[in-house]
């Protein structure tokens, strides 16, 4: 069960984009109105510094997974300890996205239809997948969804040039300033950073020469078309009226009139979406029930995909029944926990300790 | 093996319980099509809210054929017999909001409403001055409706009266508001759009187009629509006042929304037109020590010389040259009265002269924004309209050239 490092590529891209564009919008425009997209520079450049460090992190220990690394460079409690931490961050992450999803998906989709359906059929399809091969078949998924959700998007941002008025942009920087940048940063770096998962996916790359390459092309990429899709909001909705939008990028998908006959395209922008959520979710549940069959020691990690997957059901329904969306969320858990920790000073910590020891050994 | 085949058939089985589910299913035919709607104060501060819903059996006999009260008699959709032949009908309703009006409405007609195809709506007079705050909610919440939309304000008259009167030549009076709005060449259906966004600035007033009903002669006193110019809006979204046609095709130039115009001048006691197109426009706003305000509104356009009885030929660079700066001396004239109108009577900032001071002076406009309306109407402002001729018809000389006066 391996896969290529062109697989990683799509899969990071694949499983960053959707999410990234569909909820972080309209809270980094509350914080930076039409200096949005430079927000989202400064949030994708931090996104590839974390990335070069999760790869760092694989390649000091290249072949193994994330158990053994962290167990090799903070001993076996504290390095289990560890992975539990980002087991937590990805149980919950899929409860989130299935919360979202459900919400969306009824709200504008089906409304008719009972929640739990989407939540049931999306669940049953990522659990064929990785019993179809694992993370190896969520690769392939990926190396062919990738490409296609690239081009949808090429096609919509082609489309957004005729309502465009760059003089929305104006004035770049000045109101805003740093501090106003950094905090609007904050919001699209909760999720891109999530691809510090990069750790626990790297020991499953059968050429770890090329990780970082293709980790970071990825972020490069996935980073350039949010920008790039981010400005054009902007330039057709101005960034007060984003800001005050729950879904901008929908808004203005819908907003496309082209020949007055290209119209209505927001499914378009919905297919993408669920491409991604698909992706994000497999790989998720693929990490969850990977690692917790090597704590628990279960020889077959598939036996523990469904359980898992009943579990993520049951988080949702605990989300629903609270009421905790992933706005609430994000500014109650991923915000004050998450980002800080999980992506930024556990892999520094886990690289810094990890770099230490293997020098010592060295000497030795 | 036999376990495990049964297992495989359960599980394939499995995603039919959900993935067949009806529950969203819609058929067209029980879909209500809802093409434009209408806003009122109704009473006791609810909303009327009026809607026109297509009668899709009588739009297929009217696209083949012509559409149904032509020129001549019956376009005036009054009456049983009349309102029988419409491709449409209109329905009206009450209620404390949209929702509740709407649920009163559904209760009427047999089929589920849809409005994926609402290009239209129309804001009656009496509401808009009432203000228009906290009323678009609805409408940027609900995923099925498009905010690429006309708006007008009906002028002098309700939304309800607005959407009742029938076009010459569209079978559905909404796609004839519409595309009148088109002919002028105004915002069209970025309208809404232009509005929501003005209301979210600090810098620029929101406006709406607006239309008024009349009785023309071609309609045997049957009642029309026509495009009425502009209505105004100040900061709380309270209707303020209009400007006329004339001077919202300055109002649309000045913001860049403008997409052509015919300006004509009296030369030689023949009459000179020039169609516009192509035209541009920048603020510069010139910030002098104080606190006066100084703006230089640079238009731009590319003219075409649509008639020429002045007698000058175009074939002289020097007599087109000189035309050409008439008309522009002309044109600054106009729109400087427009402005100093708009500056003097209403105090609103339309045209986003505060948006091209934030634009250009990020650091000045915090302190700037406050009482800004004030600001524009003390503001000291010129206009230069550039013109370039570029295309001069056909023909090099007026048709005849011959001086008046000669032979007799």
């Amino acid at each position: 069960m391996s896969m290529t490092a062109k697989q990683l590529f799509w899969i990071l891209f694949s499983l960053e984009i959707g999410n990234t564009l569909l909820v972080t919008i309209s809270p980094t425009a509350a914080l930076t109105r039409q200096n949005l997209w430079l927000s989202y520079i400064a949030a994708g450049i931090l996104c590839m510094l974390i990335t070069w460090i999760a790869a760092r992190v694989a390649l000091l220990h290249p072949h193994r997974d994330f158990l053994d690394i962290c167990r090799a460079i903070l001993g076996n409690w504290l390095g289990t300890l560890v992975v539990l931490a980002y087991m937590i961050q990805w149980f919950s992450a899929i409860g989130i996205i299935l919360y979202d999803f459900t919400e969306f998906a009824s709200t504008v989709l089906l409304p008719a239809t009972p929640t739990m359906t989407f939540a049931a059929s999306l669940m049953l399809l990522v659990l064929y997948a990785l019993h179809a091969g694992g993370i190896r078949s969520v690769g392939r998924c990926s190396e062919f969804f990738g490409p296609i959700i690239v081009f949808s998007l090429l096609l919509i941002l082609l489309l957004f040039i005729p309502d465009a008025e760059p003089h929305r942009l104006l004035p770049v920087y000045a109101d805003t300033g740093l501090k106003g940048v950094a905090a609007g940063a904050v919001f699209p770096y909760a999720l891109l950073g999530e691809t510090v998962m990069l750790m626990a996916l790297a020991g499953f790359l059968h050429q770890p020469g090329r990780l970082a390459v293709s980790a970071l092309g990825s972020v490069g990429l996935t980073s350039a078309l949010i920008v790039v899709s981010v400005v054009f909001v902007v330039m057709t909705l101005g960034g007060e009226l984003a800001a005050s939008l729950k879904n901008p990028l929908l808004v203005t998908i819908s907003y496309i009139n082209a020949m007055n006959f290209l119209q209505n395209l927001e499914i378009v922008g919905v297919l993408v979406w669920i491409l991604s959520l698909f992706v994000k979710l497999s790989v998720y549940l693929f990490l969850l029930s990977y690692h917790a069959a090597r704590i628990f020691g279960v020889k077959k990690w598939t036996k523990l995909a469904w359980p898992a997957a009943l579990a993520s059901i049951g988080l949702l329904i605990a989300f629903q029944k609270f009421a905790i969306d992933g706005n609430v969320f994000m500014r109650s858990v991923w915000l004050p926990y998450i980002v800080p920790a999980h992506m930024a000073l556990l892999p520094l910590l886990l690289l810094a300790v990890g770099a230490v020891r293997k020098k010592m050994r060295r000497r030795d | 093996m036999m376990r495990i085949r049964m297992r495989r058939a359960v599980a394939a089985m499995l995603p039919l319980l959900i993935l067949s589910g009806c529950w969203d299913s819609r058929e067209l035919t029980e879909r209500a099509i809802w093409v434009a709607t209408g806003w009122d104060a109704g009473e006791n501060g609810k909303i009327r809210v009026s809607g026109q819903i297509i009668v899709p059996a009588r739009i297929q006999t009217n696209v083949g054929g012509a559409p149904q009260g032509g020129s001549g008699g019956g376009a005036g959709g009054r009456g049983e017999d009349e309102s029988a032949q419409k491709g449409y009908f209109s329905i009206v309703k009450e209620g404390n909001s949209i929702g509740e009006a709407l649920q009163r409405m559904q209760s009427e007609i047999s089929r589920e409403i849809f409005f994926g195809h609402r290009r239209v709506i129309l804001v009656g007079e009496e509401f808009a001055r009432k203000g228009l705050r906290n009323k678009f909610d609805l409408d940027v919440r609900s995923p099925r409706m498009s905010i690429r939309t006309d708006i007008f304000v009906v002028r002098g008259g309700t939304a309800e009266d607005g959407l009742n009167v029938q076009s010459v030549l569209e079978p559905i009076s909404a796609t004839a508001i519409i595309k009148n709005h088109r002919q002028i060449g105004g915002r069209g259906d970025s309208a809404y759009l232009d509005f929501l966004i003005a209301a979210n600035s600090d810098g620029i007033r929101p406006t709406m187009p607006a239309v008024e009903i009349h009785r023309p002669d071609y309609a045997f006193g049957h009642k029309k629509l026509r495009m009425a110019g502009l209505a105004i809006f100040d900061a709380d979204l309270k209707l303020r006042g209009f400007l006329n046609v004339d001077e919202d095709r300055d109002y649309l130039w000045i913001t860049g929304n403008l997409t052509k115009q015919t300006v004509s001048m009296v030369k030689n006691g023949g009459g000179v037109s020039m169609n516009l197109v192509h035209l541009r426009s920048r603020i510069v706003p010139e910030i002098a020590g104080g606190n006066k305000m100084r703006f230089k509104v640079k238009l731009r356009a590319n003219a075409q010389l649509q008639e020429n009885n002045s007698g000058i030929s175009t074939a002289n660079r020097t007599d087109l040259k000189k035309l050409e700066r008439e008309f522009e001396r002309l044109l600054e004239r106009r729109l400087l009265a427009t402005i100093r109108k708009v500056q003097r009577k209403y105090g609103i900032d339309i045209f986003g002269f505060g948006e091209a001071v934030r634009r250009r002076k990020p650091q000045r406009w915090n302190a700037l924004k406050k009482d800004w309306d004030r600001r524009f109407a003390e503001a000291e402002i010129s206009v230069s309209v550039d013109l370039f001729i570029q295309q001069e018809g056909l023909s090099e000389f007026p048709a005849i050239y011959r001086k008046g006066g000669q032979s007799s």
